[in-house]
């Protein structure tokens, strides 16, 4: 699984520690799921796409379609 | 709950200080009773049952990626620690000759105890063991995650 956490986090200008608190996660949690470590479950995605008001398929994709789409 | 932090990493770390504050008293209850021979069974007693109540409620506080890292470190933890527990046991009943050598150092070390001293140490071995694994995996997760 991929995703772009790291990128929309840059560009509201996010440390990890405040993307945590937002979604009630240790830091270590974000990284973890940043750099690939972890793929969150469902509830948690949900909760990512709405602290990002973006739906779960524009931040999380899935490795062969991504590779295709490359 | 008003008088609890308001975010989850917070309410998590005031019960993790609270665990290290109970884990220091635990150990100085054990100092005094060694050093200045105080009975202090029933305070420990009482400090444990509270410590196990606030581990009750770490685990309450954990996110999912750090209960699964939990769960994974208890899993290969202890059943590492329980592999070498079966092992010494293992070699101590049915080994005869090839590891007399080492039965004969511990001996020479350890002395002969009481049985209520080698049921008590029985009783302890496995869980400790179990612990130990447990805190190998989960630091060597830790180091990886970080």
């Amino acid at each position: 699984m991929r995703n772009r956490l790291k990128v929309l986090r840059a560009e509201r200008n996010w440390s990890q520690a405040e993307l945590a608190d937002k979604l009630d996660v240790s830091r270590q949690s974000v990284n973890a799921i940043e750099t690939g470590k972890y793929d969150p479950s469902l509830p948690l995605a949900f909760k990512i796409a709405k602290v990002f008001a973006l739906t779960i398929e524009q931040i999380f994709s899935d490795d062969e379609v991504a590779q295709a789409a490359e | 709950m008003s008088f609890l932090p308001a975010t989850q990493n917070k309410r998590r770390a005031l019960v993790r200080a609270s665990m290290i504050v109970l884990g220091l008293v635990l150990l100085g209850c054990a100092i005094a009773a060694r050093v200045w021979g105080v009975a202090v069974h029933w305070p420990m007693l009482a400090v444990l049952v509270a410590f196990c109540a606030l581990a009750l409620l770490e685990f309450v506080t954990f996110d999912e990626i750090a209960k699964q890292a939990h769960y994974i470190a208890w899993y290969w933890g202890s059943l590492l620690g329980l592999i070498v527990v079966a092992l010494i046991q293992v070699l101590f009943a049915f080994s005869g000759e090839p590891f007399a050598f080492v039965q004969a150092m511990l001996m020479r070390w350890l002395g002969h105890a009481d049985p209520m001293t080698s049921f008590l140490s029985g009783m302890m071995i496995t869980p400790v063991f179990m612990a130990a694994g447990f805190f190998i995996v989960r630091t060597i997760d830790w180091l990886r995650a970080r």
